[in-house]
């Protein structure tokens, strides 16, 4: 009879590495792989891309077109044409940067929620798969969908290397700095994707961190406005990502960087970018360590809310409109940020006034009001990206839908209970504007009227449009990108078409006459117009492209901006309950 | 309190339903067999108005499932396959919830609620956060849900899946309960047993067509005629130092109330398929015992549901 090996003797057990490049790439990667080919969105999501792609590049094209049309000789033609090449490569460059860091970030955002909510981590439990295996293909399987929609790009690219006017270095350059930045947020995605109940929360947290990253260090460094932070600040400002892309193509498009000279090479941004990353999946694998370890150890979600439970008394009396109730009732984020938000409020606003006492201005309540409002903005873009998909993923929908509610009472309900949980950002502009503007400074206290009427509806629009597009999405994270871009082509991508447009038919349109249209919807123009007139005190407002508007025309121009995004947002909201998530259903 | 003519409904190229036409009275508890895809869920959706039909009509409590949708929703209770439940409420919340969906006054909540965690066992939890129960008091929750507005017509997509012995049985009483008040309750499941001693008609339907509908003894009827006899079966079990069956069987073979005899010398058991159903089986004792044979044991055999399923399926489809 021949001995048997005892369990415990697993000398033979390859090395890390060398499993790895046995597996390579691995189960999860594959099944990403093939889950992604089976959805249509991935296929919609690449087609748009696509179609963005070529948009770009006909936007250029359009721009340069005044200048090929006045080439008279076949030889200022070609000097036209190379005219061209630095700017369509800039322009890919960042469009391809914008774009394939939201989409790293929607493609892993799910990554290990996703898993854990669906009751599929526990299964990967019992196979002999590591933590850094799941985490390295959820990394790779996101990375992959970003190199197929990469190299949709290079036959432009090539194509503009044709007109010639474009060094293989700066090409380099520029995707060498985008594909590590690209990793990073992935990665931080990953990292956030452990911790997080929801898809729309990982990638927004995702998204967040890798901005908090590239600004947040400069920004503590510049508090108290010493020589050695600022020093610091611009150390640091050398190694992000979208500095040095700017920096690089701004050389291709100008011929000189910006600035003062770059610290640093181009490179070490990248070399930056990666060992961040690097760490961030480290962390993300040690998490995810401690999770397994902790499901395997019997102390699961299940328990400890079993535990909770134990400790409360009562329950709560349900009101008449039940989802609505259930939306509001609902605690949004983690119990430490609910606690520590309003410290953290206060902080931040102590921290921007001391900069700005630093370095004696009192512009901080520009930025102040212009990033707490793409904030505002993105929070509501992404607060009800997992209205319906949500209560599809978890099974709740069906029983829903067998009540006698009807879809716009469930709409409107999930709307409202959105709409309530938006406070936060606003507050900041606000609170900041009254204690620092109104208390400390005696300036015009209109604004504290006026930001509230600027920011509001479109936040309300873009919950709307959040709604229609889960019940038409399937993945939350999907959801949530498409309404993020939908929001920046209304308020940055029409009027920067605009401008191209004026610009290129200028003869037969005056630019002002394009852009007035496209840029009274902009939340950000109103909320930095109406700043600026509380704080110089003017008499009259300056709106772009129309002739100055004493304080009363301009509140009536912003309660016709309210109206039409009120308009909009009903809109929405109705398309909402009558779209096709609603009509399999028998009428009701 | 429904009836059902004609009904079919395709996914794609995927027919899920095909022609079903089905007629369940008040008070019924009708078991919906059939394997898995076999187009059971599609039905209770289509009967809950969650999906639209095809072809076909059907109507509940006297409602057409095409255009009266909120009448069928008051007076229908459904309770998905997968029971998906709101994690961040107790118990008492997620029935006061759905208490509110289907517009029960405030005041009269709180007693509707209490009722039916009496029913279904769930008083002690009544505080306790839905995720935090177990597989099976999320199912008897899951009941509790479907009661809330005291519904005429129950329809239960495979309510006992995935829970431990115990739980079914509680499942089982609960669901007999919910019949003896004279609810009707369409109940699917593809674990026959389980219906057999809760259901008084069962209706049996494979690959999207309604391959049996009818009471559960003209089911077992059918599977006995399908074996060549209309009457029972006697099993017969001999002691060691009887004769073999084998030498016993001619004793029965010429008899005009028996069907056939099958002998098996292996277990010592005769097997005696009657003619007719109900008549006297004592002169098999008898023939056997004037022909030697030393009688150990005497009883019926018991068709079981799984038989007549297996045997009313069979090459229906082919």
């Amino acid at each position: 009879m021949s001995e048997s090996t005892p369990l415990s003797a697993d000398t033979d057990r390859p090395g890390i590495f060398t499993r790895w490049s046995l597996t390579f790439p691995g189960p999860v990667f594959m099944r990403e792989i093939n889950a992604s080919g089976r959805r249509t969105w991935t296929y919609v999501t690449r087609g748009l891309f696509v179609l963005g792609l070529a948009g770009i590049m006909g936007l250029v094209f359009l721009t340069h077109l005044p200048a090929l049309h006045a080439s008279v000789s076949g030889l200022a033609q070609v000097q036209a044409l190379q005219g061209l090449a630095p700017t369509a490569t800039a322009s890919l460059v960042w469009f391809l940067f914008v774009t394939l860091s939201l989409a790293a970030a929607s493609q892993c955002g799910g990554g290990i929620c996703d898993e854990r909510r669906k009751g599929s981590l526990a299964s990967l439990l019992t196979t002999p798969l590591a933590a850094w295996e799941i985490i390295m293909g959820k990394l790779l399987a996101g990375l992959a969908e970003m190199l197929l929609l990469g190299l949709a790009s290079l036959p432009l690219l090539l194509a503009v290397r044709i007109f010639g006017g474009l060094t293989a270095e700066t090409v380099f350059a520029s995707f060498g700095v985008m594909i590590p930045s690209i990793i990073l947020t992935a990665s931080l995605t990953i990292l956030a994707s452990v911790g997080a109940r929801h898809s729309s929360t990982a990638m927004l947290t995702g998204l967040g961190a890798t901005i908090v990253l590239w600004i947040g260090p400069p920004l503590l460094a510049l508090i108290g406005g010493t020589s050695v932070g600022t020093r610091a600040a611009a150390f640091w400002f050398d190694l992000v990502p979208p500095w040095v892309l700017g920096r690089v193509t701004a050389e291709l498009i100008f011929g000189q960087a910006f600035g003062m000279p770059a610290s640093f090479p181009w490179y070490m941004s990248s070399i930056a970018s990666l060992a961040a990353s690097a760490a961030a999946l480290l962390l993300a694998t040690m998490l995810l360590r401690r999770t397994l370890a902790r499901e395997a150890s019997g102390a699961t979600p299940v328990a400890a809310k079993a535990a909770i439970s134990a400790k409360a008394p009562t329950s709560r009396a349900v009101g008449d409109r039940p989802v609505l109730w259930r939306e509001l009732q609902i605690q949004r984020g983690r119990r430490w940020w609910r606690i520590l938000r309003w410290p953290v409020m206060l902080t931040l606003i102590v921290a921007l006034w001391s900069m700005a006492i630093s370095f004696s201005s009192d512009d901080i309540f520009y930025p102040v009001a212009i990033v707490g409002t793409i904030i505002s903005l993105v929070v509501a873009a992404t607060s009800t990206t997992g209205a319906i998909s949500t209560e599809r993923e978890s099974r709740t929908l069906d029983s829903l839908l067998a009540t006698p509610l009807t879809p716009a009472e469930i709409v409107t309900g999930k709307f409202f209970g959105a709409l309530r949980h938006l406070w936060f950002w606003p507050s900041v502009i606000l609170i900041h504007y009254l204690v620092m503007g109104v208390l400390f400074q005696g300036r015009n206290a209109w604004a504290l009227l006026l930001y509230p009427l600027a920011l509001v509806p479109p936040m309300a629009a873009l919950c709307a449009s959040g709604i229609l597009f889960s019940g038409l999405i399937r993945k939350t994270s999907t959801a949530t990108t498409v309404n993020l871009c939908v929001g920046v082509a209304a308020w940055m991508g029409v009027p920067i078409l605009g401008a191209i447009l004026g610009e290129v038919f200028r003869p037969l349109l005056e630019a002002s006459t394009v852009m007035t249209p496209l840029l009274l919807p902009n939340p950000v123009m109103h909320m930095f117009t109406t700043t600026d007139a509380c704080m110089r005190d003017r008499s009259t407002i300056d709106l772009p492209g129309l002739t100055e508007l004493a304080w009363s025309g301009y509140v009536a121009a912003l309660c016709i901006y309210a109206l039409g995004y009120a308009a909009l947002t009903w809109g929405l909201l109705a398309t909402a309950w009558s779209s096709r998530v609603w009509t399999n259903a028998s009428p009701r | 309190m429904i009836s059902i003519k004609g009904l079919s409904k395709s996914f794609g190229p995927l027919k899920a339903l095909d022609d079903l036409t089905l007629e369940i009275g008040p008070g019924e508890v009708f078991g919906f067999i059939g394997p898995n895809g076999a187009g059971k869920s599609t039905t209770m959706k289509l009967l809950s108005c969650l999906i639209r039909p095809d072809a076909g009509t059907a109507s509940v409590c006297g409602h057409d499932i095409a255009g009266d949708a909120g009448a069928i929703r008051r007076n229908v209770g459904y309770m998905p396959d997968f029971l998906g439940v709101y994690d961040d409420l107790t118990v008492d919340e997620y029935l006061q919830f759905f208490a509110a969906a289907f517009k029960i006054p405030r005041k009269q909540r709180a007693v509707t609620i209490g009722s039916v965690l009496e029913l279904t066992d769930l008083v002690e939890k009544r505080h306790a956060l839905v995720d935090s129960l177990s597989r099976g008091m999320q199912q008897r929750l899951g009941v509790a849900r479907v009661l809330v507005h005291d519904p005429k017509v129950l329809l239960l997509d495979e309510p006992a899946s995935g829970l431990d012995p115990r739980a079914r049985i509680e499942m089982r009483s609960l669901l007999l309960e919910l019949g003896r008040m004279g609810k009707s309750l369409m109940v699917s499941s593809h674990i026959l047993s389980e219906l057999a001693e809760m259901c008084t008609s069962i209706g049996i339907i494979e690959r999207g067509r309604l391959l049996y509908s009818g009471s559960i003894e003209d089911a077992y009827q059918r599977t006995r005629a399908m074996g060549g006899s209309q009457g029972e079966c006697v099993v017969v079990t001999l002691e060691a130092d009887s004769p073999p069956p084998s030498t016993l069987e001619a004793s029965l073979a010429g008899d005009d109330r028996v069907a056939s005899v099958k002998a098996s010398d292996a277990d010592r058991t005769l097997r005696v398929h009657l003619t007719t159903p109900g008549i006297s089986r004592h002169f098999v004792i008898e023939r056997l015992a004037a022909a030697g044979g030393r009688i150990a044991s005497f009883g019926i055999e018991e068709i079981k549901l799984e038989d007549a399923f297996l045997k009313l399926t069979t090459g229906a489809l082919q």
